[in-house]
């Protein structure tokens, strides 16, 4: 190349570079944001129209069909298509003591609703046919005071979460029989402080937001602690802040729902820190207080945004 | 929503007479365009241009004008006591189906009223569920379904009008208003571009049978017959028996109208119309008697509505002036060591306890003074302290607080209304050095209803109730986590400590642990507090705190109650009980709708643990104030027994009508007493005779001293020579007073001043005005349900004494139940009045009228100048590219088919070595084609990137490329090689050559190829 175009290649990048560290500057000083370029698209605002929340608190994706289901403290289930576009809405058979803070989707269709204030848990199909429902308020066996999160191993039992003294994890056999309960205050470093959100891995480990421990915790299937991913309240600024929702990304990586930092955190499974999306805020690529993080069956993410009624799909 | 762009709306057109500044422009800046050959420097130029139009553009403040149909439709719910439940369901049915109907980007708002206002639902969409009206208490509290306000409604709808949208009311109500102007502020609404529909929500009661009116005489005296007069009212004839209640105190009896028959009624017969009655009735003691007359239907489907089937009346007895005690019921004996001595001295005293006292402004009626001794404020509720207040500055009463323990500010008497008309300050002065009080609050959501509403009162009540030395602070949980809302502070500045609270986000914590722990140690790092305190406030459902903070906070004496609104259930209320009980704080349960009135009480006695400070027990010997003239101190002389203590307060600054006859040993008050407004005040700081002062209650004047401190207090006047009538009559109360000379003579003229007590406790002035000789009425709106004391004084004369009238009526029920049928002339006449529409509550058609898209398009305006600035910025850069980058439109065509045939050769499968060597070759007919022609016919045919100009000025690379001979520009335009160049030095320019004289100028490669040249010319000469 000779010299000429060179010089012009060098000014053509120079004025690039100048608009683009305006761009940068203009971006940071006006409106701080995240990387608003990996939002897909975002489905939902305020309100109590189909298609709108009122603080939503807990989502799960069908394993089946991609659908989403979104709870809001109007105690509505609402069921999305992959795309965000509404399709169906019911309401939870009562509410007056407060609202679910808690859903699973499991591989048969069916929508296992964590009724957190009135200690059960409900399952409706994908229409909002209620099949069943279990639990109980009281802290004996089999019984609950707050149930939050819920999930199945490969050979149906069930397992649930649950916070307010018991503070443990119960599990069930497929037909819903007690077997045992592990994560209390019995189990020694494998105790855990308001147990909120549960997800299992292909080699049949249970993964568990310990969200007071701020940590997440990890357990056989028979309820053994096998080790913690963040030390206990260590102090670091950077260490998770009430860690509300939990997912495997595609590569087998952990996405958790920092909720107390309003990002989404990926952490590979031996702990260490891959990376994290989202900053505080109300802008497109910013998050408000995140209880739940999910993954679609096309790969993307879906952050439940509670504070800003709504939920922001991202390519990340 | 359609975008209509238009120039031709500023905000300041004056500013576009900048852009004549184009044409200077473009004269100043030919010059220094002049390097940049024909094409680059028009579209710099051009560039520029654009610049500085978007400039003045923005300046000018230009508008985007927007054309939209979308439509909000803002739904006025009436929701007054009128409007039967089963009308008012199908009206809301009415609002939820309509929505329905709604486009996509249509809006609904909703707001109730009754005689209050209430946004239920900001501009949203369908309303699905319907959760914004249905599911609500028929008559929530602090509601007025008392009254009817249409006027109210429609002034705040106005201010609820959502911008940019076409906005359309619609109000669904009886038409029954019975406060405010409905039609005027339809006017305002016409005004404001709103076109009001109604929907008349209709209703039929059938018979009905309405307790109109009960006359009783305002005054009357012990044995005296009175009259008592019921008006009954009925659609139909009927029947039925008509009973009195007559209550004296806290006695109430069922007077026995018909002694020949078992029943106490008296039985009557109802014509159709007006039904008037009168019935004798004994005056049985010296004490107001208050009657309650009720009409039974013999047939209950003669009478619909029940509630309108009483009245009320009074008939206040001359006597003696009586004097009530209130104080504890633990304290009554030590209470009668001060009443035994008030009766030694003929004053009469009833005594009675504060926590079961039902005080209103009828039984303060009663009394010529109220004394209250050692009782706390959370013994009394909001209205029964506003009450107090009242009494004093508006009925002319007098009013003794004595100290103790549980008094003035020790009490949580600070900041209420009872302080405002006591002759001293119950907080503490900046500068006095007390030991302060620590007060953190912790706020959690609360998941119910209104629950983060009561739980931002609740902590401003409790700031209410703090001095402005003690610490007050409030942890929250934010959008960025846990974070003192309001870090702890003095609460010196309560307003914008209350700001804050009141625009907190109140998050869903998850764990108390961790709010704690940092209210914890923000209170141990307050070293001057003597009393630590944390209120928790919550739903209950977070996480319990550990028990190594609990024990730290117990082992540190920082107490902790808790506060939980609306819990979820027994569990949530276990968590919240057991922190108190850890920590010796109390537990506060406000478990549904209705009990948050509490909170007041909660918060003072809360206040009282972060208030003990203020209470001083030492030993000291009273002083008597050396400028003291009070009647109080009347004989009274030093040396005064000891007392044991009392409680801090500061005297009123600026206020010189205060008198402070005795100061404690600090000088702190003591005894002090003021005029406030038609009644007096006294304030004794100690007290607790057991504790405090033995030695007073055995001191020979003791009686003489508190004697003639009751006795200055109590209210002046009489009502003798007044004949005095009340009655309600529709909506106002009627007041009329005929006046005698000594010996029953009509009395000549005199200035009356009356003031009015509502229910609520406020209060207003009424006119009175003489209407024949010795006759003054009065009229007064009577638009809620309870009593309406009429004050009235007159200065005494020549031939008369001093007058003071307290008279009322009391409205038994709700204006909603007297007018019985719908105002549907008013409904239509707000129609009219602003081209509304009559829609009717039935039927599909009306319900998709609400939404029909037929209003004329809104025109808004929408400024654009940051779109504007962002665009000249955009210009700016584009214009630096034009003017630094000198592209040859020839060569990078040559370029690029170049590179697409060499695409094309690799596709073919030629090798690279083929494609140099053509490029060599290329180069090498460039070199020859120079070194034949001399390398300006070269030149000539492609434009330069750089000017071969010489010096600095106008070397607009030099701002970048600095070379020897460069110095930094001055300002912008000389960095742009703009005007502004003119007025540096000027370069040595080479002199103007007409075209075609000489090739395109130099640039930088030709000048190096020319050298290349000269230098091989050179070496072949050598060779």
């Amino acid at each position: 190349m000779n010299l000429m175009g060179l010089r012009q290649v060098i000014q053509i990048a120079a004025c690039l570079g100048a608009v683009g560290i305006c761009y940068l500057v203009a971006g940071a000083v006006v409106a701080p944001r995240g990387d608003v370029g990996d939002v897909e698209f975002v489905f939902g605002k305020v309100g109590r129209s189909d298609g709108e929340f009122a603080y939503p608190r807990a989502m799960a994706i069908s394993p089946v069909d991609g659908r989403v289901f979104v709870i809001d403290k109007s105690a509505r289930v609402q069921r999305f298509s992959p795309k965000g576009v509404h399709e169906k809405t019911w309401r939870m058979p009562e509410w007056d003591n407060g609202k679910p803070t808690g859903v699973y989707a499991d591989s048969d269709g069916r929508i296992w609703v964590a009724d957190t204030h009135y200690a059960r848990v409900i399952v409706y199909d994908r229409d909002g046919t209620e099949q069943f429902r279990f639990g109980e308020r009281g802290e004996g066996p089999g019984q609950f005071i707050f149930p939050t999160a819920i999930a199945r191993d490969a050979d149906g039992n069930v397992f649930v979460s649950e916070y307010g003294g018991n503070d443990r994890i119960s599990k069930f056999t497929p037909d819903l029989k007690y077997i045992k309960s592990f994560a209390n205050k019995d189990s020694g470093d494998g105790w855990t402080d308001r147990p909120q959100a549960m997800v299992l891995d292909d080699a049949g480990v249970l993964w568990v937001a310990d969200s007071c421990g701020h940590r997440i915790c990890k357990y056989s299937l028979d309820g053994k602690f096998l080790g913690a991913l963040t030390p206990m309240r260590d102090g670091r600024e950077d260490a998770l802040n009430y860690p509300f929702g939990l997912a495997f990304d595609g590569a087998g990586n952990l996405l958790i729902a920092d909720r107390g930092h309003s990002r989404i955190v990926r952490m590979a499974k031996d702990g260490s820190e891959l990376g994290s999306w989202g900053s505080v805020g109300r802008d497109v690529g910013q998050l408000a207080q995140p209880w739940a993080v999910a993954v679609g069956g096309n790969g993307l993410i879906y952050c439940l945004d509670s504070w800003n009624n709504r939920v922001e799909v991202i390519d990340w | 929503m359609r975008d209509l762009f238009t120039l031709s709306r500023f905000d300041r057109p004056w500013a576009l007479v900048i852009l004549f500044a184009i044409v200077l422009f473009w004269w100043m800046s030919r010059r220094s365009m002049a390097g940049l050959g024909p094409v680059r420097g028009k579209m710099s130029m051009a560039m520029r241009f654009v610049v500085l139009a978007l400039l003045v553009l923005a300046l000018a403040g230009t508008h985007k004008i927007l054309r939209n149909d979308d439509l909000n439709v803002m739904y006025l719910l009436d929701l007054s006591r009128s409007v039967p439940l089963d009308v008012r369901h199908a009206a809301e049915s009415f609002v939820v189906e309509s929505t329905m109907h709604m486009e996509d980007k249509d809006k609904a708002t909703l707001l109730t009223f009754d005689g209050r206002t209430n946004i239920e639902q900001l501009p949203m969409g369908k309303m699905v569920d319907g959760d914004a009206i249905r599911n609500k208490p028929p008559f929530p509290d602090g509601q007025r379904p008392d009254q009817t306000n249409i006027a109210q409604a429609l002034r705040m709808s106005i201010a609820c009008m959502a911008p940019g949208m076409n906005n359309r009311l619609v109000i669904l109500s009886d038409g029954n208003q019975n406060v405010g102007d409905a039609v005027e502020e339809a006017k305002a609404a016409k005004a404001n571009n709103l076109s009001v529909d109604v929907i008349p929500l209709r209703y039929e009661h059938g018979a009905e049978v309405v307790f109109e009116q009960l006359k009783a005489p305002a005054y009357a005296n012990l044995h005296e017959q009175i009259t008592l007069r019921p008006i009954i009212r009925s659609d139909k004839d009927t029947s039925g028996e008509i009973r009195i209640h007559q209550r004296i105190g806290d006695e109430s009896k069922l007077i026995d109208l018909d002694p020949d028959s078992d029943a106490f009624g008296q039985h009557i017969t109802l014509k159709a119309g007006r039904n008037p009655f009168a019935l004798r009735l004994p005056i049985t003691s010296e004490q107001s008697h208050e009657f309650t007359a009720e009409f039974i239907p013999d047939d209950p489907r003669a009478d619909i509505i029940s509630e309108n089937n009483s009245t009320v009346a009074y008939t206040t007895v001359e006597g003696p002036p009586k004097v009530l005690f209130v104080g504890k019921n633990e304290s009554r004996e030590e209470d009668g060591l001060l009443i035994d001595a008030l009766r030694r001295e003929h004053i009469e005293v009833r005594w009675a306890d504060a926590e079961t006292l039902r005080l209103s402004t009828a039984v303060l009626q009663d009394y010529a003074a109220i004394v209250i001794a050692n009782a706390g404020a959370d013994l009394f509720s909001a209205e029964q302290q506003r009450m107090l207040a009242t009494y004093v500055r508006d009925l002319g009463g007098g009013l003794v607080m004595i100290g103790g323990n549980d008094s003035f500010g020790a009490g949580g008497w600070q900041g209420s209304p009872v302080e405002d008309v006591m002759p001293i300050k119950f907080d503490v002065d900046n500068v006095r050095q007390i030991p302060k009080g620590a007060l953190a609050i912790v706020m959690h959501s609360c998941e119910m209803p209104n629950g983060n509403k009561w739980g931002i009162e609740t902590a401003v009540a409790a700031l209410e109730t703090v001095s402005s030395l003690d610490y007050f602070g409030v942890v929250g949980w934010g959008m960025a986590g846990f974070a003192w809302e309001v870090p702890l502070q003095q609460a010196k500045d309560k307003d914008a400590i209350k700001q804050k609270i009141r625009g907190m986000m109140n998050g869903d914590m998850m764990d108390y642990d961790t709010p704690m722990s940092q209210a914890y140690k923000a209170l141990m790092s307050k070293k001057d507090a003597a009393q630590r305190h944390m209120i928790i406030i919550s739903d209950g459902d977070a996480q319990s705190p550990s028990a190594a903070l609990l024990n730290r906070m117990k082992a540190n004496k920082v107490t902790c109650s808790t506060v939980s609104i609306f819990p979820h259930g027994s569990m949530e209320i276990g968590t919240l009980k057991s922190i108190a009980k850890a920590t010796g704080g109390r537990y506060w349960n406000l478990s549904k709708p209705g009990d948050e009135k509490q909170l007041p009480k909660i918060f003072i006695k809360e206040a009282k643990i972060v208030r003990r400070p203020l209470i001083r027990e030492e030993q000291f010997e009273p002083r008597i104030n050396p400028n003291n003239l009070s009647d109080l101190m009347a004989g009274i002389d030093a040396p005064l027994p000891q007392l044991g203590g009392y409680v801090v307060t500061t005297p009123r600054k600026d206020v010189p009508d205060v008198e402070i006859p005795l100061l404690t040993k600090k000088g702190d008050p003591l005894l002090a007493h003021w005029l406030c407004g038609s009644g007096r005040a006294v304030a004794f700081t100690s007290g607790w005779w057991n504790h405090w002062g033995t030695d007073w209650t055995e001191w020979a004047a003791f009686s003489k001293l508190w004697a003639q401190t009751i006795r200055w207090c109590m209210q002046q006047g009489s009502a003798a020579n007044y004949d005095v009538t009340t009655v309600v009559e529709g909506d106002r109360g009627h007041l009329i007073i005929e006046s005698m000379e000594e010996g029953g003579a009509i009395a000549g003229f005199r200035q009356f001043g009356g003031t009015l007590v509502r229910p609520d406790a406020t209060s207003v002035p009424v006119e009175i005005k003489q209407t024949g000789p010795g006759r003054f009425e009065a009229f007064f709106n009577v638009d809620q349900r309870g009593a309406y004391i009429v004050n009235v004084t007159a200065p005494g004369t020549a031939t008369q004494k001093a007058a003071r009238i307290r008279t009322g009526v009391t409205v038994a029920y709700s204006p909603e139940y007297r007018d019985l049928t719908i105002n549907e002339a008013l409904l239509r006449e707000i129609a009219d009045e602003t081209d509304g529409r009559v829609l009717s509550p039935e039927g599909e058609e009306s319900r998709k009228a609400v939404f029909a898209h037929n209003m004329p398009d809104t025109v808004s305006r929408r400024p654009i100048w940051d779109t504007l600035l962002k665009l000249a910025i955009v210009a700016f850069l584009f214009d630096i590219a034009v003017r630094r980058i000198a592209v040859d439109p020839l060569k990078w065509l040559a370029a690029t088919s170049n590179y697409v045939a060499s695409l094309a050769r690799v596709g073919r499968g030629r090798k690279s070595e083929e494609t140099l060597k053509d490029l060599r070759g290329v180069r090498e007919r460039i070199r020859e084609q120079r070194t034949s022609s001399g390398g300006d016919t070269a030149e000539r045919k492609r434009p330069v990137a750089a000017p071969p100009l010489e010096g600095p000025a106008l070397d607009i690379g030099a701002k970048f490329d600095a070379g020897a001979t460069a110095k930094p520009a001055k300002d912008l335009s000389e960095a742009m090689g703009g005007a502004g160049a003119k007025d540096v030095a000027p370069p040595p320019m080479p002199a103007p050559k007409k075209p075609g004289e000489e090739g395109p100028q130099e640039s930088m490669t030709a000048r190096l190829l020319k050298a290349k040249k000269r230098a091989r010319e050179e070496g072949d000469e050598k060779k």
